[in-house]
């Protein structure tokens, strides 16, 4: 099941991974291996233009539809995948 | 009661003794010691601190000539921690230093209902500076001028925060000083209390300042964390003060965290928390007059729009 909620301006996904957007920085933690990574430059821009690309619309409290939830669940595997090539390079 | 009270022969008296239930911010640590480089150091720099003698005792240390022959022969100098010994033994003339250290290793290791960050920490009308830096970046430097002039000492090593409160935690006790900062303080603050520098440490020359008095009486007080300045020391450099992004501010503290790792989730979320709250900025300088004007005239044309 994917979830989504917004917290303090940043966003909580399940499987678990919290994001946090300042600006052009795009901050995201995984618990279950407790890394940090900061994606900036490139992968922040890969971020918000995977985010765009996929129509994500992170609004208030309001509810997401399935398709956003999916768009969701993709945005994690990116994340990640960015996330992993930045603690590569 | 604080140190001061207690004459020469009576802190020697329970130091050598039962132990001196010394208070520092929220940790009482009772201290045993026979070595006078220990005694001398806690009579001048602890003077102002208070002695706990009923509350909890957080941490029970000594700093002990070791039951051997290095106990005549090259003194040396043991810590040790609920009778255990974690740290090798260190030549005999080092014995404060090695008991700042030690206290040191107890709060970063153990007090994890704390986020502990290797960083210095000084306040101005409510709103705390923090510095986070790796050793040799002119952090310990930057913050004994700024508690010298006019800031709030709240700990030169380790900036704590409350998960509940979001604040910073004062720890005040002495500022270490290494190598050529020694010399660089003294003059910034000629009528600042130093320790005799101690030569050959494994950090080099290394000598304490007593922190102000006004920072000891307001160790109960927490700050609210309100920039994070990211110093570093080049020599011949002029002052530059630079905007430092969210997202790097907060991998800063992260990096520099000892127990980040402790607080899962939340810990993110609580950093996260503090660098919203805060400016956060690089610092390079070498000029330390410079350096403490550039950062006393931003963070007062901060203060001033808020109110």
């Amino acid at each position: 099941m994917v979830r989504r909620r917004v917290m303090q301006g940043g966003w909580a996904l399940n499987p678990d991974i919290h994001v946090r957007v300042w600006d052009e920085d795009v901050l995201v933690y995984v618990p279950a291996t407790g890394d940090t990574h900061l994606l900036d430059g490139r992968l922040a821009h890969a971020f918000h233009g995977l985010a765009n690309r996929d129509a994500v619309q992170v609004r208030d409290q309001g509810d997401v539809d399935v398709d956003a939830l999916h768009t969701l669940a993709s945005l994690q595997v990116a994340v990640e995948s960015m996330a992993s090539c930045a603690s590569q390079t | 009661m604080r140190v001061t009270d207690l004459t020469a022969g009576a802190l020697r008296t329970r130091l050598a003794g039962p132990g001196l239930a010394l208070r520092t911010g929220p940790f009482v640590t009772n201290v045993q010691s026979r070595v006078d480089a220990v005694i001398d150091g806690i009579a001048l720099h602890y003077a102002d601190h208070p002695v706990d003698d009923a509350g909890f005792v957080d941490f029970h240390v000594g700093v002990q000539r070791p039951r051997s022959l290095r106990r005549w022969f090259r003194p040396q100098v043991m810590f040790s921690i609920d009778g255990a010994s974690p740290f090798n033994a260190l030549p005999g003339d080092q014995g404060f230093a090695l008991l700042e250290w030690g206290l040191n290793w107890c709060i970063s290791a153990h007090c994890h209902q704390y986020l502990i960050a290797h960083a210095a920490v000084v306040e101005r009308a409510g709103g705390a500076l923090v510095m986070p830096a790796p050793s040799g970046s002119g952090k310990s430097t930057l913050c004994a001028a700024l508690s010298l002039g006019g800031w709030r000492l709240l700990s030169d090593e380790l900036a704590m925060f409350d998960p509940t409160t979001r604040g910073l935690v004062p720890l005040v006790r002495p500022v270490s000083l290494k190598n050529a900062s020694i010399d660089v303080i003294r003059r910034f603050a000629p009528d600042a209390t130093f320790s005799t520098p101690i030569h050959d440490t494994v950090k080099g020359t290394v000598a304490h300042v007593k922190p102000p008095l006004a920072a000891v009486l307001a160790a109960s007080q927490q700050a609210k964390p309100r920039w994070i300045v990211s110093p570093r020391f080049e020599p011949g450099a002029g002052t530059a003060l630079s905007p430092l992004s969210r997202g790097r501010a907060l991998m800063m503290l992260a990096d520099n965290a000892f127990n980040y790792s402790v607080h899962g989730l939340e810990g993110f979320e609580l950093l996260a928390a503090v660098v919203e709250s805060c400016e956060c900025f690089e610092l390079c300088y070498s000029d330390l007059q410079d350096a403490v004007n550039t950062l006393t005239t931003v963070c007062d044309r901060g203060i001033a729009t808020c109110t």
